[in-house]
């Protein structure tokens, strides 16, 4: 039961520095993009394009990586939680979380026109 | 002022405001980014949908890390349902990119009033009252959705075990739809679905929807930002604006009672079933 216990408290707090790290450095990002953008007068207000980044302008590209960081937290904190388990041997929710993972990776498939 | 200066202040403020109502009731703040993005600043409504989507991906994580650190979160459950939430996600997000969803709005305001309803008379606290005791796992099963935390504003600690899991599975599939379809987070449906059909008391429900509603956000957000739909002078202000309003938010929410988060929740499940019931009778939010 404490392991059980000392696991759970593993989770959360490994839950807890991702999203802190992903959201630090995404805002931040798209913060100083933001900023740059007044500065420069670029209005940054074309669509991302994360594959062509080099044709982006700084804030725009800024932004980009941001709003990239921020969409990849979620799945971050998944594959470190898989990390966890895989140590723990909890298969049942290894087999889960990838489930779910392997459905954000379809849903990137799909999404191409 | 010169405009674009003002316009960027503006989307702030709308998202600080979501992010605040999001974090505290356990929803992603779409519900009032989309609208105002559409009604308030005119622009399409998958520029803004996938703008809201960025945003829910924001507010999750945001309050996520205060849920997470009180012990709130039950990630295991929350992971859970997300298979089934993910998968209605993606089918949210490549419909919406070719139908409109002014059709599932009347049909879903209906619902929403009867979960509002339902919302508002559940005595959750009664509920909890008497910490149900969650069965040991059993050896080496790895596999255990109950789950407990200390309750601040109770003073006591409670301890749950989910059950229905198809229940909320299938609410979570629907969710997810409406999630891909209208960029809203879809705990206004995950967390009455979790408290009234899964026994999990309210808080815990409202910190597993958050983090849920990040994954769920992404799922659709992909098939958004491949179409080209995610512009950043839309989307990182109310971004910005979102994250400083439910990290603000989520530092208070385990201070105050579950009956008011329940009500908070009930009167925006309320408002957002008149906006689309009026949407429906040809009143037209979305232009």
């Amino acid at each position: 039961m404490a392991d059980s216990v000392r696991l759970d408290d593993r989770e959360r707090r490994i839950v807890e520095i991702v999203f802190k790290v992903g959201l630090v450095l995404s805002t931040g990002l798209m913060t100083a993009g933001l900023l740059l953008g007044f500065a420069s007068g670029d209005a940054a207000s074309s669509a991302v394009d994360l594959t062509h980044l080099g044709d982006m302008s700084t804030p725009g590209a800024l932004m980009a990586v941001g709003i990239g960081i921020l969409g990849a937290t979620p799945a971050a904190n998944i594959l470190a939680l898989v990390f966890l388990w895989v140590r723990h041997r909890q298969l049942r929710l290894i087999a889960v979380a990838l489930s779910v993972v392997l459905i954000l990776v379809a849903a990137v498939v799909l999404g191409q026109e | 002022m010169n405009v674009s200066l003002k316009v960027d202040l503006l989307l702030l403020a709308v998202g600080v405001f979501a992010g605040a109502v999001g974090a505290l009731v356990g929803i992603g703040g779409g519900i009032i980014v989309v609208p105002s993005l559409v009604v308030g600043f005119g622009y399409e409504i998958r520029t803004a949908v996938a703008a809201s989507l960025v945003a829910v991906v924001a507010t999750s994580a945001a309050a996520g890390i205060t849920y997470a650190r009180e012990g709130l979160t039950n990630l295991r459950l929350g992971l859970t349902l997300e298979i089934a939430t993910t998968i209605g996600g993606v089918t949210g997000g490549l419909v919406a990119v070719s139908i409109t969803p002014s059709v599932i709005s009347g049909v879903f305001s209906v619902v929403m009033v009867v979960v509002a309803v339902l919302m508002w008379r559940h005595t959750d606290e009664r509920h909890i009252s008497s910490p149900v005791h969650a069965p040991t796992p059993s050896a080496g099963s790895g596999f255990k959705l109950s789950s407990g935390y200390f309750d601040q504003a109770a003073g006591r600690s409670i301890s749950y075990e989910p059950r229905r899991l198809g229940v909320g599975l299938s609410v979570s599939s629907l969710a997810g739809i409406l999630s891909g379809l209208l960029g809203v987070g879809g705990g206004f449906l995950k967390v009455p679905a979790m408290t009234i059909a899964m026994g999990v008391p309210t808080k815990a429900a409202a910190a597993t929807s958050n983090f849920m509603v990040g994954i769920t956000a992404v799922a659709s957000l992909v098939i958004y930002l491949s179409r080209g739909f995610v512009q950043p002078a839309v989307v990182v202000p109310v971004t910005i604006g979102i994250v400083a309003g439910a990290v603000g938010a989520s530092r208070i929410t385990n201070r105050v009672s579950g009956v008011q988060v329940q009500r908070v929740l009930a009167v925006i499940l309320i408002l957002v079933a008149v906006q689309m019931s009026l949407e429906s009778m040809g009143v037209n939010f979305y232009g």
